[in-house]
């Protein structure tokens, strides 16, 4: 059991951050792009942002066991198979993308005005205001939002183990579920808890080490 | 210098459009302090964005040191604007900066070398006192030392112009004193040239060499202080240079007063002293010329660009006959007099 146990939990962590560095990959820059190119904003661009919004509103409409099916041939043509802990990733990286651009639009948008005014007197490039502005103020918001997302990766990757992904979402099911094997499913319940408190208070902890504002 | 010629801006959203800026004229001497004062909605911030161009005009011309701002591609404009340091109602620091780096930050966009940055924050954190504070994070400071940094970081690349939106709005008035003194030092040490908006009259009277009244768009007054003081004649202006001063009939005259005169009673009076005022002892001229003992209340007068300002509160003690040639007396000498009332005789008198 404790086998068992040990091999789906490093396949879920496998799944989780792989997935997460995957969607912070695109979804970070998403999220920025969403809000640069809002109207009077740095790189105002409306018809572009209008673009953005429609592809990530549908994103997040379409339902996480839908998107896993649908999106199999797009996983087949990256990863070559769409069955198993690798081939998993591609969803929940897809997945989680839209969620992750939108709470790092969010983080921007909690950004004082005034910021922009001070940045554009002092001269800087809108890709300046970018790295040096925008990204180290909206650092704590950021991190808020990649906890945020490890733990819905967290809770995703249990529904891809049910396609083949394995993992600790695949042992609950196959076990729990279809075997009714009680102490293996309380096991991985548990596990996943814990796996999940860890991530928040991890999250929790880098964003008051980055955070400087006021309290 | 700064020269703002018929700048107009109008905001339009939707089908609404405001007309912020109408026709302003603006000219601003290199080294002097330029004060624009107006009320809420007038324009200010309009007015002094207009000049980097974080608030392009709709029209008109901004020239800054012979160069047509408006005429700049957005990479002129940028390192035309780093020749101009801004400071704001809000300081507008980073919060993910401490003291030392928000400071440095200018100066990493001109690409200096890292000891070459060290050393001018350095410069910079002991011109505005904040030496001990350079490790400290925004968040931790008093809002005059935030704005220091704001000052000390708009400073960094050695600008010649400060445009300074509200800078002393957010803070008490002790804290304001001293942000304005550092003001006037890095005026008269540097030689920069400041212009500053603000709301408060206070202000402009304690560092302004020049400054314009702004009313709904216009530019509706301007000069040099002294001359405002003693000359401005608008409404508008009046009522700013009034604001500064703060004469209060003190509450046991205020019971005692009368509207009308009465049998034995004898006028409550406020003396307004202009830039036009002759420098002469009238109070003394008058009390020996007809005989009216003046006996004075209290009094706000002030030594403001080269000419005395402001108000004196007193009471009339004479011959009735003698008020009236008292009150020519003054007006002849441009002392503005204004009969607050009547008392009653002191008892003891
Ligand atoms: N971005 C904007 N869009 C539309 N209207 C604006 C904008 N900025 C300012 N206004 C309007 O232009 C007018 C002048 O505003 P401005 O901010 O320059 O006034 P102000 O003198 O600085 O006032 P305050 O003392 O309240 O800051 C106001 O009526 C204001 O509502
Ligand atoms: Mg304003």
């Amino acid at each position: 059991m404790l086998a068992i146990l040990t091999h789906a939990f490093f396949e879920t962590l496998f799944m989780v951050f792989c997935s997460a560095l995957l969607a912070s990959f695109f979804g970070i820059p998403l999220g920025i792009a969403l809000e640069v190119t809002k109207p009077n904003q740095i790189l105002s661009h409306p018809q572009l942002h209008h673009g953005l919004e429609i592809i990530i509103n549908i994103g997040r409409s379409v339902p996480f066991i839908i998107l896993l099916v649908a999106i199999i041939p797009l996983t087949r043509l990256i990863v070559g198979t769409s069955i198993g802990t690798v081939a998993a990733i591609i969803p929940l990286s897809v997945g989680v993308i839209p969620l992750t651009a939108r709470l790092v639009e969010g983080a921007l948008m909690e950004l004082p005005a005034g910021l922009i005014d001070a940045a554009h007197a002092m001269g800087l490039s809108p890709r300046q205001i970018i790295i040096k502005i925008f990204i180290p103020e909206a650092l704590p918001g950021i991190l808020n939002s990649m906890t945020m997302t490890l733990v819905n990766l967290v809770d995703y990757s249990a529904m891809a183990g049910t396609i083949g992904g394995g993992g600790l979402g695949d042992i609950a099911i196959r076990y729990g579920y279809q075997r009714f094997d009680l102490p293996m499913m309380l096991a991985t319940i548990f596990i996943l808890v814990i796996l999940v408190q860890g991530i928040q208070y991890g999250g929790n902890h880098l964003v008051a080490k980055y955070n400087h504002r006021s309290s | 210098m700064i020269d703002l010629l018929r700048i107009h801006k109008v905001y339009s959203q939707g089908k609404k459009t405001l007309h912020a800026l109408r026709d302003v004229n603006l000219h601003v001497e290199s080294g002097k302090i330029f004060g624009v004062i107006g009320a809420s909605g007038a324009g200010k911030s309009t007015l002094i964005r207009t000049v980097n161009l974080l608030e392009p005009p709709t029209s008109g011309e901004v020239v800054i040191d012979g160069q047509q701002m408006t005429r700049l591609n957005k990479r002129e404009l940028r390192l035309m604007r780093r020749k101009m340091g801004m400071i704001f109602q809000h300081f507008n620091l980073l919060s993910s900066r401490t003291v030392f780096q928000n400071i440095a930050l200018p100066l990493e966009l001109e690409k200096l070398s890292p000891e070459k940055i060290h050393a001018r924050v350095q410069e910079l954190l002991l011109l505005v006192g904040l030496s001990h504070r350079a490790h400290a994070y925004p968040a931790k400071l008093s809002g005059g030392e935030k704005q220091r940094v704001a000052i000390a970081r708009a400073l960094a690349t050695a600008p010649t112009i400060l445009l300074c939106d509200e800078a002393t709005s957010a803070l008490d008035p002790q804290t304001t004193r001293s942000v304005l003194k550092l003001l006037k030092e890095i005026n008269i040490q540097l030689g920069i040239t400041i212009l500053l908006i603000t709301h408060e009259m206070d202000v402009v009277k304690a560092i302004c060499d020049n400054v314009a009244i702004i009313n709904e768009g216009h530019v509706i007054e301007e000069g040099p202080l002294s001359w405002f003081f003693g000359n401005a004649k608008t409404e508008l202006a009046r009522d700013f240079i009034e604001s500064t001063f703060h004469l209060n009939i003190p509450e046991d005259y205020r019971q005692r007063l009368s509207s009308q005169p009465f049998a034995r009673s004898h006028p409550l009076v406020k003396l307004g002293f202009t830039g036009m005022t002759v420098n002469e002892p009238l109070i003394s001229q008058v009390s020996r010329l007809f005989e009216i003992d003046i006996n004075i209340l209290s009094a706000d007068i002030e030594y403001a660009g080269g000419v005395k300002f402001g108000y004196l509160l007193a009471e009339l003690l004479g011959h009735p006959d003698q008020y009236e040639a008292a009150r020519r007396f003054f007006i002849e000498n441009h002392v503005a007099l204004e009969i607050l009332g009547y008392l009653t005789e002191l008892p003891h008198q």
